[in-house]
C-alpha cells in the first residue's frame, strides 16, 4: 500500500511541488540557527530601516532587526501553532464525529447541533472573542484555532462513519463478536482516514493564515516573538519607507499556505477510489 | 433430522418517522409472524422479491437486526432474547455470507487480519491461530500467498471465497448465505456452489440459500421457501414445489422464471400484472390479493395462516386445495 | 456468411483503449450480423467486450478507447464512415439504445410525460400533439393510468415502470434495431418477465430487430433467436439459440453450458472452468482460451482460429472442432 503511494505521489505534479514548498519551510525551521545570521531580537538601533544589503538580506525592521531571521524565525512559530492547533482540533473533531456518525439518536443529534453552530460562525470573529475572553499569547492562539476548527472534521468524519458502520463488512464483524470499540477503531476509523489526512493538510493552512491574522490583530504572539503575522502588522506604518517589511513576512505566509494547499489538493487526487487506499 | 433453528412468530417493524415534527410513525412491515424450521444438515433455499423480507430474515437470525417482537432458537436457546457473553458464544455458531464480495471485506486489512480477527476476538489460542487460518485458505482453493494481500488485489471469486473461508474458520454449524453468487459471472458461480457443496459434505454444514435467482435456489436446495411482502407463503421440499406450487405466488413466480433451456420458451407463462407492493401498507388480508388471479372476498379480509396441506409442504392461501392451474402453466419434466 | 436480409453486418470489428498499463485490446476482430426481425444475443462473462461491442455500434466509444478496425453496415452504410451528424440522425431513430438501470437514463427532474415528448418533438409536431402522443406511448407499455402517470416525476415510478418508460421512448420513433444492454439486470423476476414479453411484442409488432447484451443466459434461453458466445475479445461461437444450448461447439460454451445450474445437486457437480480470463494488455498468442482449455494442443498456442460454419448457421472459432 505505502509504495503504491508513494510512487502514485511521485506522478503527481501537483503533490510533488506542494511537498516540496513543505520539506523547504520544515528544513528552514529545523536549521534555523544555522541559516539565520542573526537572532530574531537583536536590535541594532542604529541600523533601523535599511533596505535590503548583503548584510541584512530582507533589510532590517524599526528596531534595526534583522528581517530576514525574523522570518527565519518565525517558520518555526507557523509550524508549531499550526502543527498543534491542527492536532488539537483533529482529535476532537474525529471523536465527535465517530461518536456522532456510530452510535446516532440523541448523542448524534447534540453533536450535531453544536457542530453546526460553530460551523455557521466566522472563524476570525469566533477567534477573535475567544481570544479576547483568555487574553492574548501563543497558547491563546493555539486554543482558539482549535475551538473555531474541529467542526470540519466532525461533518466529514461523522458522514463517512454514517455510511461505513452498515457496510457488509461491519456487518461480518459484529456477526464473529466484534465489540463497538474494535470496530470504531479497525473497521471504521482506517477507512475515513483518507478523508481525514485531506482535510488535515487544508486545516493546516487555515491555522497557519488564522494565527498570523491574530498575529496581526496583535492579539497573538507577544513581540519579541517575529510571528509573520506580527512582522506584518509591525511594518504597515512603515509601508511607504521600507515596505520589505511587509512585503516578506508576507510573502513566507503565501509560500507556506500555498505548498499545503497544494499537498491537500495532490493527496485528494491520489487518495481517489480508482487507488481504492 | 434435528431441528437446528427454530423461528417462531418472527415480526421486524422498522419506524420512520415523518411529518414536519416527526411526530407521525409509519412502519415498515418487513417480516410479520414468521415461522420456520431448519433441520441440521439441510440447505433451505428462500426465494422472492424486493420488499419480501428475505434479506432481514437471514440478518435477524444472527441478530444483526433486533427483532421487534418472536424467538429464534438454536439448539434450543433464544438467540432474540441473548446478549453479551451468551450471544457471542451462539454467534460462533452461525456466520453470514454476503452479496458483494468487495464490501464484504475490509478495505484496510489483509485477508490473514480478516481470517485471524474470529479468531483472536473468540479466544483461540495464538499458537493455533496461524495453522487455523492456513487450513481454511486450502479448504476454499486458495493460495497462502493470497494472505498477505489486499481485498482490492484479488477478483470478485476469490474476494468471495475469502469470505466463505472466515465464515467457516470457527468451524458453525449454520451459515446465511445471502446472494452469495448474484455478483458473480456464471463460471465463477458454479465454483462457488461446488465449494460450497463441499463444504457442507465435509463440515456438516446447515446453509440457509438466499436469492432470487429460481435456478440457483433450485439446484443448491433441499427445501425451498418463498416469501413475499414479509410472510412466507410456502415451503416445500424442492421436487414438490417445481411439480405443484400451491400459492398462485409460487406458481407465477416459477412460471415467470427464466428456464436455463430454449425448449420450454413458448410455454405458457403466468405472468403477473402488477410488482410486488410496499411494506409500509400492506394489502389487508392476503397480501398478495391485488396481483391474484383467484382472490375472492376472503382473500381480501382474512390473512391466510401457513397450514400443512400435504407431508412437508406448507402453504397460506384460502384457496390452495381449490386452484387447478399447475398443468397449464408448469411444462411436465421440468428441470431436466 | 448468409446474407439474406441482414440488417445490421460487423465485419471484423476491433476496439482498444489506451491506458496508462499499456493498449487493451478489447474487442478484436469480430464479425456477425443481425437480420431483420431478429432477436440477436450477444454473451459472455465480465470484461468479454461485449459492451464494448454495443458501444461501438452507436458510436459511443470514446476516451481513452477507439475503434481500430473494421467497418459497421448498416441498411447499407458504414456506421463508421459517417460523419458525426448522420451518426446524430441515426441514434435514436433508426437504432436505439436502453441500458441496465433506468434511473440513470432518466432526468430526475423533469415529468416523464416531457421526457417521453422530447423523443417525439424531435420529429417535429407540435408540444401539445408530442404530449398526447408521450400518453400514447405510456399506454402501450402497459402502464396503469397512463394520463395520471405522464405526470409523474421518475422517483415515483418503480424500477419496472421506469425501464418500460425507456422502452416507450426509445422505440416511439419505431427503429429498426434496438440495443439491450442488461435491460433486466436491476429488476425483479416478475417484473423481468414482463419486460421480456414486451421486447418479444416489439419484434412481432413493429419488426425492430433486438441486439440483446446480456451475461444471464435465462434471457437469452427465454427470447433471443440467434446467439453469439464471445471471450476476451472475441467471438468464439455464433448459432441460434437451440444450437448453442444444446450442441455447444467450442471448449468455452461447452464448459459455459456446462456450469448453469439446471437442474439439482443431487444430479452431480458443475462444470467449472480452470483458470481465469487473460490479460488483454498482452492477450495469449493463438486462441485466447488455450491457457484454460482442457483440450487444448500445441497448434492452439500457435494458431489463432477463424469462424467456421459447422453446420447452417452454427459457426465456431477453435481448429478442433469439437462436436
Amino acid at each position: 500500500m505505502i509504495k503504491n503511494f508513494i510512487s502514485e505521489g511521485l506522478k503527481n505534479k501537483t503533490f510533488c511541488i506542494g511537498f516540496f514548498i513543505f520539506i523547504s519551510v520544515l528544513l528552514i525551521a529545523v536549521f534555523a540557527d544555522i541559516i539565520a545570521p542573526y537572532t530574531y531580537n537583536e536590535m541594532e538601533i542604529t541600523n533601523k530601516l535599511t533596505n535590503p544589503n548583503q548584510q541584512h538580506l530582507f533589510g532590517t525592521d524599526r528596531y534595526g532587526r534583522d528581517l530576514f531571521s525574523r522570518v527565519v524565525y518565525g517558520s518555526r512559530i507557523a509550524l508549531k501553532v499550526g502543527l498543534i492547533a491542527v492536532l488539537i482540533e483533529s482529535f476532537i473533531g474525529i471523536s465527535l464525529g465517530l461518536l456522532a456518525g456510530y452510535y446516532g439518536g440523541i448523542n448524534d443529534r447534540i453533536i450535531l447541533f453544536i457542530t453546526d453552530l460553530i460551523w455557521s460562525m466566522p472563524p476570525i470573529i469566533l477567534a477573535l472573542a475567544i481570544i479576547t475572553m483568555l487574553g492574548p499569547s501563543l497558547n491563546n492562539v493555539v486554543i482558539s484555532i482549535a475551538v473555531v476548527s474541529w467542526a470540519q472534521f466532525t461533518k466529514i468524519v461523522r458522514a463517512k462513519t454514517q455510511s461505513l458502520k452498515n457496510m457488509p463488512f461491519v456487518e461480518a464483524a459484529r456477526a464473529f463478536g466484534e465489540n463497538d470499540f474494535n470496530i470504531i477503531f479497525r473497521y471504521i476509523l482506517p477507512n475515513v482516514m483518507p478523508s481525514i489526512i485531506v482535510i488535515t493538510t487544508l486545516a493546516l493552512p487555515s491555522a497557519i493564515l488564522l494565527t498570523s491574522s491574530l498575529g496581526f490583530l496583535g492579539l497573538g504572539a507577544q513581540p519579541p516573538l517575529p510571528d509573520w503575522g506580527v512582522i506584518l502588522s509591525n511594518g504597515i506604518p512603515f509601508i511607504r519607507k521600507a515596505p520589505w517589511i511587509t512585503i516578506f513576512p508576507g510573502l513566507a505566509i503565501a509560500y507556506t499556505v500555498l505548498g499545503f494547499n497544494l499537498i491537500g489538493e495532490g493527496l485528494r487526487d491520489i487518495l481517489d477510489p480508482k487507488l481504492k487506499i | 433430522m434435528e431441528k437446528i433453528i427454530e423461528i417462531r412468530d418472527l415480526k421486524k417493524y422498522f419506524s420512520l418517522k415523518k411529518g414536519l415534527f416527526k411526530k407521525k410513525i409509519i412502519y415498515i412491515k418487513a417480516l410479520d409472524d414468521i415461522s420456520l424450521d431448519i433441520h441440521e444438515g439441510e440447505t433451505i433455499g428462500l426465494v422472492g422479491e424486493s420488499g419480501c423480507g428475505k434479506t432481514t430474515l437471514g440478518r435477524s437470525i444472527l441478530k444483526l437486526i433486533e427483532p421487534t417482537s418472536g424467538s429464534i432458537f438454536f439448539n434450543g436457546s433464544d438467540i432474540s432474547k441473548a446478549s453479551g457473553e451468551s450471544l457471542k458464544e451462539l454467534r460462533k455458531k452461525m456466520s453470514i455470507v454476503f452479496q458483494d464480495p468487495f464490501s464484504s471485506l475490509n478495505p484496510r486489512s489483509t485477508i490473514r487480519t480478516a481470517l485471524a480477527r474470529p479468531l483472536i476476538i473468540n479466544g483461540v489460542k495464538t499458537e493455533m491461530i496461524d495453522s487455523m487460518i492456513k487450513e481454511v485458505i486450502r479448504k476454499v482453493n486458495l493460495g497462502e500467498e493470497l494472505l498477505l494481500r489486499y481485498p482490492h488485489q484479488l477478483s470478485g471469486g476469490q474476494q468471495q471465497r475469502v469470505s466463505i473461508a472466515r465464515a467457516i474458520i470457527l468451524k458453525p454449524k449454520l451459515l446465511i448465505l445471502d446472494e452469495p453468487t448474484s455478483s458473480l459471472d456464471i463460471s465463477v458461480q458454479a465454483q462457488i456452489l461446488n465449494l460450497l457443496l463441499d463444504l457442507q459434505e465435509e463440515y456438516g454444514l446447515t446453509y440457509l440459500f438466499i436469492s432470487h435467482d429460481l435456478n440457483v435456489v433450485n439446484y443448491i436446495s433441499d427445501r425451498i421457501g418463498v416469501m413475499y411482502l414479509g410472510k412466507l407463503i410456502e415451503l416445500a421440499p424442492v421436487d414438490e414445489i417445481n411439480t405443484n406450487p400451491r400459492h398462485p405466488y409460487t406458481l407465477g413466480l416459477f412460471s415467470s422464471s427464466p428456464i436455463l433451456s430454449p425448449k420450454y420458451r413458448k410455454r405458457k407463462k403466468l405472468i403477473l400484472a402488477g410488482e410486488p407492493g410496499s411494506t409500509i401498507n400492506p394489502p389487508t388480508g392476503c397480501r398478495f390479493h391485488p396481483r391474484c388471479p383467484h382472490a375472492e372476498d376472503i382473500c381480501k379480509t382474512e390473512l391466510p395462516e401457513l397450514r400443512k396441506i400435504k407431508e412437508h409442504h406448507w402453504v397460506a392461501c384460502h384457496r390452495a386445495e381449490k386452484i387447478n392451474d399447475v398443468k397449464k402453466y408448469l411444462p411436465l419434466n421440468l428441470r431436466d | 456468411m448468409t446474407t439474406e436480409k441482414d440488417l445490421l453486418s460487423i465485419n471484423n470489428l476491433s476496439v482498444s483503449y489506451n491506458t496508462s498499463a499499456g493498449i487493451v485490446s478489447a474487442v478484436e476482430g469480430i464479425n456477425f450480423s443481425i437480420k431483420e426481425k431478429e432477436i440477436f444475443a450477444l454473451v459472455g462473462e465480465s470484461g468479454c467486450g461485449k459492451s464494448t461491442t454495443a458501444y461501438a455500434l452507436m458510436r459511443l466509444i470514446s476516451e481513452p478507447g477507439e475503434i481500430t478496425g473494421g467497418n459497421i453496415i448498416f441498411q447499407d452504410q458504414d456506421l463508421l464512415s459517417l460523419s458525426h451528424k448522420e451518426m446524430f440522425n441515426i441514434r435514436g431513430k433508426k437504432i436505439s439504445m436502453i441500458f441496465q438501470n433506468p434511473l440513470d437514463s432518466l432526468n430526475p427532474v423533469v415529468q416523464i410525460g416531457s421526457q417521453v415528448s422530447e423523443a417525439i418533438v424531435l420529429d417535429k409536431i407540435s408540444k401539445k400533439a408530442a404530449w398526447k402522443k408521450a400518453v400514447e406511448i405510456i399506454k402501450e407499455v402497459k402502464i396503469p393510468d397512463p394520463d395520471e402517470r405522464a405526470n409523474s416525476y421518475p422517483f415515483e415510478l418503480s424500477g419496472g415502470m421506469r425501464q418500460r418508460v425507456m422502452i416507450g421512448m426509445m422505440i416511439s420513433r419505431k427503429p429498426k434495431l434496438l440495443i439491450a444492454d442488461e435491460p433486466t439486470t436491476a429488476l425483479d423476476v416478475t417484473v423481468q418477465a414482463q419486460i421480456l414479453e414486451i421486447i418479444k411484442d416489439l419484434k412481432e409488432e413493429i419488426g425492430t430487430s433486438i441486439l440483446l447484451i446480456t451475461h444471464n443466459f435465462g434471457i437469452v434461453a427465454e427470447i433471443a433467436d440467434r446467439v453469439a458466445v464471445m471471450y476476451a475479445g472475441k467471438i468464439v461461437e455464433i448459432g441460434d439459440v437451440f444450437q448453442i444450448f444444446e450442441k455447444p461447439c467450442h471448449p468455452y460454451t461447452q464448459l459455459l453450458m456446462g456450469s448453469l445450474p439446471r437442474a439439482n445437486k443431487k444430479e452431480g457437480r458443475l462444470k467449472t472452468i480452470f483458470g481465469s480470463v487473460p490479460n488483454l494488455i498482452k492477450p495469449p498468442k493463438g486462441c485466447r482460451f488455450h491457457e484454460r482449455c482442457p483440450y487444448s494442443k500445441k497448434e492452439c498456442q500457435e494458431i489463432e482460429p477463424t469462424m467456421v460454419e459447422i453446420e447452417k448457421g452454427h459457426l465456431c472459432a477453435c481448429i478442433l472442432m469439437r462436436k
